[in-house]
Parts: C-alpha cells; sequence; structure tokens
C-alpha cells in the first residue's frame, strides 16, 4: 500500500486527475468526517473537503515526502475549516483585513445527524482545542505529529488535549 | 501520551457514528471537480497575488486551459503570479542589496532577513517547511498564532539545584503564609495567586480580585482590576507578580501591523501590508498601597508573544519571542514585499503610553543565521525604581522554555527537520548526531543593563518545560527526549555542558521508547521519570561532569509528572496511577526512598482512584512547612480536592481533604495557607478553612 500510495502521489504530482482521485479516495471518509465534526454541518463539510482537496491539488508538485500526504492534507483541512468558522459567508474578491477580523454571524439551522451531545461537547471547546481533539480522536495524530500541524509544542498540545478532554468528559457525564 | 480510556471511547463513539460520505465526495466526482476547476486559481487563496490583476488572471488561466489541455495543468501548478514577478536571481538580489543600502542601523539585520525572505519567496510557500513560513499559515492564519502561555499547564518538572522555597514567610511577627511553588530559590515566578498573609489575589479571566483574609478566615471582596476588556481564551490565564505594594501583570495584546506605502521603480504606488495579528507582551504595574483602589502605575510592551519571566534582585525579567511574519506579507511585487519585510523584520518595544519603536541595533544580535524566522526579546526592569526606562534587548534565536538563576537565563528553542529546495536539512546536536528534532539552547546573563546574550549550543531532542533544564556549579545541565534519526527510536538523554555552552558530558539511550514525564536535578542527581507502561524512576549520577551514568532504576505502576524532593533522601513524586500494563488516568502521590540510589524503593503511595486533576504544574504543588505539602490533586462529583499530606516515619499521611468550589477549573485550582487557615482558590471563588478542620468556614464567589 505505502508504494502504490507514492506511485500514485508522483503520478499526481504530474497533473494526473485520476491519481490524485485514488489517492483522496483513501482518505475520502476520514476528511469528511473531520469537517463534519468540526463545522457541524454537512453542507459547509462538504464545501470545506472540496476546497482542501482543490488546494491540495493545485499544489501537490509541491509535496516532496509522500508519507507525509496524510498530515498535509489534514493540515490544508483544518485550515479551511477554520477559515469557513470564520468568514461563512463565501466571497470571491480578495478578503481586506477587517473583513477577516470581522466576528462570524451565528450559523443555525442545523442537519448534522451524529449525536447532538457529542457535537455540544466538542462546541463547548474553543477552535484551537477543538481542532486538537479532532486531530487526534479522528485523524488519530499523535501530539508531536499535532505540533506540527498547528505549530505548538507538543508539550502544549498534551496539556490542550488533556484538558479539552476533560472538559468535554464533563460536559457528557 | 498514552491514551486514556475516555479518548479510547471518545474515539470509537466519534468514529463509529453512521456517516456516510456524499456523493460529491467520492472519487469520481471529486476527479471531475479537479478537472474542471484544478487549474484555476482562485484569487482569495493566495497570499501575494495582486488584488487588482485577479480578474485578469483568472481569464488567462482560463484560456490556457481551453487551448491548452492537459499539459497546461502541469504548467499551471505553478501560481501564475510567479511567473509574471519571475524576476532572476541576480535582480532580486539587486533589490536586496538596495533595501539594505537605504538604512545604516538596520543592514546587519535587513540583509540576513532579505536574503532569508527571498529564499522562500521563490520557494513557492512549501507546506512542508520549516513551520515559520507554511504557505496555509500566510493564507488561513488571519487570527493570532496558536501558541499560548502554556508554561502553566505543560507536563512536567525537573529541579534545580536550589531547594524548593520554604512554605513560609514571615511577613509581620504572627503571619506566616504559603508562596509559589519554584523552581530556584531567590528567584520567584508568576502565578494566578499570590498572597502577602492578609490578602489573597487572584486572576480570573480578565480581572483580578483582591480579597481580604481575617484571622478567623473570613473574606471580603476588596476591589477587582480589570485587566483588559475582553476575555482572551486562547491566552488564558495571565499571571501575576507581588512586589512590596505593586501587582505586576503579564498580559498579551494583539494589533494589527499598519500598511506600508511604496512606490516601485516605476513610480507606482504600491499596496503593501502584513495583515498577520500582532501579538504583543503586556507588563503591567498597579500600586496596591491602597488595596480599595488600585491605580495602574507603568506600563510596558514588547513585540511578541510571552514566554515566561521570573523575578530576581528586585529586577523583573520578561521573555518573549517575536516571530518576523514572512509568509503574511502581502504585496504587488518582490520589491513591495522586501519593504514590507523591512518594516515588520525589528522587533519593538514601548514604554507607557509611548509608541512602540525599534529596539536599538546595537542591542540586538544577530548572527549568521540561516532561519532567521524569531527573535527572543528580552527586558529587565528595576523594580525598586520603575522610572527608569526597562532594558530591552533581542537576539535572533527562538524561545519557548525558560530557565532562570540569579545571574543567567538558558532559553530553550525547539528545531524541527526542515527542507530546503533540494535537500533535507536534519537537526543535529554539537556532537554530530542527527535527531528529528533537536533543540538550541541560549545562554544569556541578567545584568543591570538587561539580558546579555552568551553562547549557545545545540543538543537533541525535546525538553518537557523549565525542570528539564539546571545549572549546579560551572555546567549546565538538560535532560531531553526525542527521535534519534537514523535509529528512528524515542529515547531519553542528558548533556552536561560547560560555562562556554560545550558539551562535555553526555548519556545516550536512557528507556528506549519512554517518554520523559519528568526530571528533577538536585545538586549532583538528576531524578527522571520516563514511562511507557510502567514508570521507571532513573537517578542519575552527575557527580563527574563528564560521565553522567545511571545509578538506580525502579519501576512502578502509573507515572510522576512532578518531583519533588522532601530531604532526607526522600522524594515526593504526583501524577498518575496505574498497572504494569498502563495508566489509568487516576491521581497518585508516591513516596520514594532515594537514600541509597543503587536500591531505590517505594516507601508508600496514596492513590484516590479518582481522575487526576494535577497537570503537572508545579505551581499546583504548595509546601505548607518542613513536613507538610499540598496538592490539588483530584476531583470527585465536581469538586476539585485538594489534599493536604504529610510525609513522616518514611510514610504519607493525609492530614486533610479540602473541596475547591463547585465547577472544575482545570489547572487553576490553588491551595494558599495563612496561619491556621486554609483557602482554596479557583476560578469560581475560594473556600475557606480552619487548618486540620473540614468544615468550610466561608465562601465567596468570583
Amino acid at each position: 500500500m505505502k508504494n502504490d500510495l507514492t506511485k500514485l502521489i508522483r503520478e499526481a504530482q504530474t497533473g494526473n486527475s485520476k491519481a490524485f482521485a485514488t489517492v483522496y479516495s483513501f482518505y475520502a471518509n476520514d476528511l469528511y468526517r473531520f469537517a463534519l465534526w468540526y463545522t457541524g454541518k454537512s453542507d459547509d463539510a462538504e464545501d470545506c473537503v472540496q476546497e482542501a482537496v482543490l488546494i491540495a491539488f493545485k499544489n501537490i508538485a509541491k509535496l516532496r515526502k509522500p508519507s507525509s500526504f496524510k498530515s498535509w492534507m489534514f493540515k490544508i483541512l483544518s485550515n479551511v475549516c477554520k477559515t469557513k468558522l470564520l468568514n461563512p459567508a463565501d466571497r470571491l474578491c480578495t478578503v481586506s483585513v477587517d473583513e477577516i477580523h470581522e466576528t462570524a454571524s451565528d450559523v443555525s439551522s442545523d442537519d448534522f445527524t451524529v449525536s447532538a451531545e457529542l457535537k455540544a461537547a466538542l462546541d463547548s471547546l474553543s477552535p484551537e482545542e477543538k481542532q486538537i481533539v479532532l486531530l487526534s480522536v479522528i485523524g488519530r495524530y499523535k501530539s508531536s505529529e499535532i505540533a506540527e500541524i498547528m505549530e505548538m509544542k507538543s508539550g502544549s498540545v498534551r496539556s490542550k488535549l488533556s484538558r479539552s478532554l476533560e472538559k468535554m468528559r464533563e460536559q457528557l457525564q | 501520551m498514552k491514551k486514556t480510556d475516555f479518548e479510547k471511547e471518545l474515539s470509537q463513539k466519534m468514529s463509529s457514528e453512521e456517516i456516510t460520505l456524499p456523493e460529491s465526495l467520492s472519487a469520481e466526482n471529486i476527479e471531475k471537480l479537479i478537472n474542471e476547476k484544478g487549474s484555476i486559481i482562485e484569487p482569495k487563496r493566495i497570499v501575494s497575488f495582486p488584488k487588482k490583476n485577479v480578474a485578469k488572471w483568472i481569464s488567462v488561466a482560463a484560456t490556457l486551459v481551453i487551448l491548452i489541455g492537459v499539459a497546461a495543468v502541469v504548467g499551471l501548478g505553478n501560481l501564475p503570479v510567479e511567473k509574471a514577478n519571475q524576476l532572476n536571481d541576480e535582480e532580486q538580489q539587486q533589490i536586496i542589496e538596495n533595501h539594505v543600502a537605504q538604512t545604516s542601523d538596520y543592514s546587519e539585520i535587513h540583509k540576513t532577513v532579505l536574503s532569508y525572505y527571498k529564499e522562500i519567496y521563490n520557494r513557492n510557500y512549501d507546506l512542508l517547511t520549516d513551520s515559520d513560513d507554511g504557505f496555509f499559515n500566510g493564507i488561513f492564519n488571519f487570527g493570532s498564532k496558536d501558541t499560548a502561555a502554556e508554561d502553566i499547564a505543560s507536563g512536567n518538572s525537573s529541579s534545580s539545584s536550589a531547594t524548593g522555597t520554604l512554605a513560609t514567610d514571615t511577613e509581620s511577627a504572627s503571619t506566616q503564609h504559603s508562596t509559589t511553588n519554584t523552581q530556584v530559590q531567590g528567584v520567584d515566578e508568576a502565578d494566578i495567586v499570590k498572597t502577602d498573609g492578609k490578602y489573597i489575589y487572584y486572576i480570573v479571566n480578565n480581572t483580578i480580585n483582591i480579597v481580604e483574609c481575617d484571622e478567623d478566615a473570613k473574606m471580603k471582596l476588596v476591589s477587582k482590576i480589570k485587566l483588559t476588556d475582553y476575555i482572551d481564551y486562547d491566552f488564558y490565564p495571565s499571571e501575576m507578580y507581588l512586589y512590596n505594594d505593586n501587582l505586576i501583570v503579564l498580559l498579551r495584546e494583539t494589533s494589527e501591523y499598519q500598511p506600508v506605502s511604496y512606490s516601485n521603480s516605476n513610480g507606482v504606488v504600491c499596496d503593501c501590508m502584513c495583515y498577520a495579528v500582532k501579538t504583543d507582551t503586556v507588563v503591567k504595574c498597579f500600586d496596591i498601597s491602597d488595596r480599595a483602589n488600585p491605580q495602574e502605575s507603568f506600563t510596558h510592551k514588547l513585540t511578541g508573544e510571552y514566554i515566561s519571566s521570573r523575578v530576581t534582585d528586585g529586577k523583573l525579567i520578561t521573555v518573549a519571542q517575536f516571530r518576523i511574519p514572512y509568509d503574511s506579507v502581502l504585496a504587488d511585487d518582490f520589491d513591495g514585499a522586501c519593504e514590507v519585510v523591512k518594516d515588520v523584520c525589528v522587533p519593538e518595544y514601548s514604554v507607557g503610553d509611548g509608541e512602540l519603536k525599534k529596539i536599538p541595533s546595537d542591542r540586538i544580535k544577530v548572527f549568521d543565521e540561516k532561519n532567521p524566522t524569531c527573535y527572543t526579546v528580552t527586558s529587565v526592569l528595576n523594580l525598586e525604581d520603575m522610572s527608569a526606562e526597562p532594558k530591552v534587548n533581542a537576539f535572533l534565536g527562538g524561545a519557548e522554555e525558560i530557565y532562570c538563576t540569579r545571574e543567567e537565563i538558558f532559553v530553550a528553542e525547539t528545531i524541527y527537520m526542515t527542507w530546503t529546495n533540494s535537500e533535507q536539512i536534519i537537526a543535529t546536536d554539537d556532537l554530530g548526531n542527527k535527531y528529528e528534532t533537536s533543540t538550541k539552547v541560549h545562554k544569556m546573563n541578567i545584568t543591570d543593563d538587561g539580558v546579555e546574550y552568551v553562547a549557545s549550543a545545540t543538543v537533541g531532542g525535546m525538553c518537557i518545560n523549565q525542570f528539564s533544564m539546571d545549572k549546579h556549579g560551572d555546567y549546565f545541565r538538560i535532560a531531553t527526549n526525542g527521535w534519534d534519526y537514523n535509529v528512528a527510536e524515542r529515547k531519553t538523554m542528558v548533556y552536561v555542558l560547560d560555562k562556554d555552552m560545550k558539551i562535555v558530558g553526555f548519556l545516550d539511550n536512557i528507556a528506549p521508547e519512554e517518554q520523559m514525564k519528568s526530571a528533577r536535578f538536585m545538586g549532583d542527581v538528576l531524578y527522571l521519570v520516563t514511562f511507557m507502561q510502567t514508570d521507571p524512576l532513573f537517578v542519575v549520577d552527575l557527580s563527574d561532569p563528564e560521565n553522567p551514568e545511571i545509578k538506580g532504576e525502579l519501576k512502578i505502576p502509573g507515572f510522576s509528572t512532578y518531583l519533588h524532593p522532601a530531604g532526607d533522601g526522600l522524594l515526593i513524586g504526583v501524577g498518575e496511577g496505574g498497572t504494569m500494563t498502563g495508566t489509568d488516568g487516576t491521581a497518585k502521590i508516591s513516596l520514594f526512598d532515594v537514600s541509597d540510589p543503587y536500591n531505590l524503593k517505594e516507601l508508600d503511595n496514596y492513590s484516590t482512584g479518582s481522575y487526576a486533576y494535577f497537570t503537572g504544574n508545579h505551581k499546583e504543588f504548595v509546601v505548607v512547612d518542613e513536613n507538610t505539602y499540598a496538592v490539588a490533586l483530584y476531583y470527585d462529583h465536581s469538586y476539585g480536592k485538594l489534599v493536604v499530606f504529610s510525609v513522616t516515619d518514611g510514610g504519607i499521611v493525609i492530614d486533610d481533604i479540602y473541596n475547591a468550589k463547585t465547577g472544575t477549573t482545570y489547572g487553576k485550582t490553588r491551595g494558599v495557607f495563612i496561619n491556621d487557615n486554609v483557602y482554596v482558590v479557583n476560578g469560581t471563588g475560594i473556600i475557606s478553612y480552619k487548618n486540620g478542620n473540614e468544615t468550610p468556614v466561608h465562601e465567596i464567589g468570583f
């Protein structure tokens, strides 16, 4: 599998969209699941995965280490999801600094069908905490990997992770 | 960290929930999507994309796709803006020289910074390079960087040469009160709670509460100091010092960079700016001579994120890390981008209401840096005379953990593997060994004229927190844990360095495969706890600096995240319990007999069966008196518990267990002891007790 992945990625790097889509298919479920838990809405999750995939494809040529594809993909997806929550309205023109700092308006309507209880527990976390929990629980990353994705120290990742899990555990009791 | 049962459960729940991949995200549809849109670049996603040319580039790209077909996809893998602005190396170098020539003061800095910038600008923002110039940092990290003052909540601790602080400090003839548990005697550390025996000062969210305590353990909220208008949850909490009648608080503030106006060589005015959010460290001093009316008396700012601080010999030493925001530069061309980089690459400081001004170039140390990504900015403030300007210095190198004695500061920076255009740069220690991550330690002297840089060294692996470092006599020692690059195996190591930061001793490969959980240096001895399934406690003999060696090892269940020497050959460990196959997340206090290093014993332990509340932060541990200690150990039915215990006759005796106010505030519970009274402080308020009596006397809320 590892060799196939490397071969496929190398092919994708030459512009082969089918090869890229095959690589994508190995992670599709996890990616969608991550986005779903992160954004809380299936529409947003779909948008995020699509955007992340496009960005990944556009930049696949720069990926030097095929074995890092998964981290790389999740990093892109995390950032897309984070931006989605900051700027829920889609904008076509370049974003100005003022727009960036505008607080996201409350998103109502929820067609997310997974456990409302779990979702509420996740939502009680700060965006950073949520990202760490999801990367650990769904992405199954080690704290050192999460530290690289989020550019933090692994000590901080571990302590924030325990703290967040504590918060969630209390909520779910 | 081994996953707790809760996390495993959560993982199962979240992974098993029935989630079907929508049709639009199937491999076939994604392939279609890529074929349709893959080659068109969406303007809002690009950092250096000229705003005005958006429409032009979309139509060019679209035309190319139609005309050229698949081959175009390959060709358009690069951002069109790169092609448009593809000046050759010489041209770019000329631009840099023009920029550097314009100012003489910071020319050395500008040269180093701009040549690095040229390299990354041409690199097309590789995602997997060093954390500082990631493509997505620039695009998506609109908010503040996700670093926080985690020193408070980070995992483990090791001790230093000096003994721990004595619990009581006589203020007046009759008041005895506890103090912050610090690493080095004579060097105070900031915390969220402080006391002077008459008042308790506690920071909750963005407010300092000043509470008066009487001899009957009754309390009265006397005043509040609101530090900021908003609560900054990602930098939480702020921390403070109590110095005479002053409260000195360390906070952070964010702000925006100002746009840079620049006309290029064609006379065209360009829009250039850095859109990263700037994070500054703020030192605020409040005169509390009248406790009911605190007055802000002094403020001082440093650019960069707050790392840590210390107070020693009447001086406040503040350490911040300032990252150059290379990847958040928005400009029409390389020239404009250089102009922005020049504007934002020198750290600044301000005093009082004054404007931020650049640190003078003679106070900034620049090395021949291949990766000039961040500065360590330090300031020394004379607490006896705050009207004197703080002494600010900086050097090009990062800081994540600090270890401070009365005369020196050692700052540790983690170095990750990076990639340049053609090769992987692997972190290497000064002995030539390669690691996946390594640590650069910078040594500095504390002088009245500020912090002075002395020398640096690179060691393998990473340290956990301040207790991983220690200075004893002429030698600096550091315990680290990391992956050996060649063997791809995790291990714990100890390095001994001389006063010039040359490695003179090295102990390799302690506990292969295991994590390091805590360490404590006590003179010539290092106590080390590693963990994979059980907790080997190691005793390392450092009496010969060139030959550190393991003397003893003890395997017990669980692990300690904080070690505290209790005198008489006794060592207290606080952490988590478990079985021989792993940890169970419950809280535990252990007492070790370390009098014979070849024959370590666990004399006693106390385990509650409830989940650990103790985060490993040494400030949650209090020395009450010679044999008595307290720690916010566990929680039960939503009550955090402060456990007071004594170490007598080689055993642990639980004296009392006091409840904190309801509402767990993880990592923020503290025990304060004033004469015969005990106060359990947390984010929701304080409950007071008479020592020895678990019935609450009084309670106030925040």
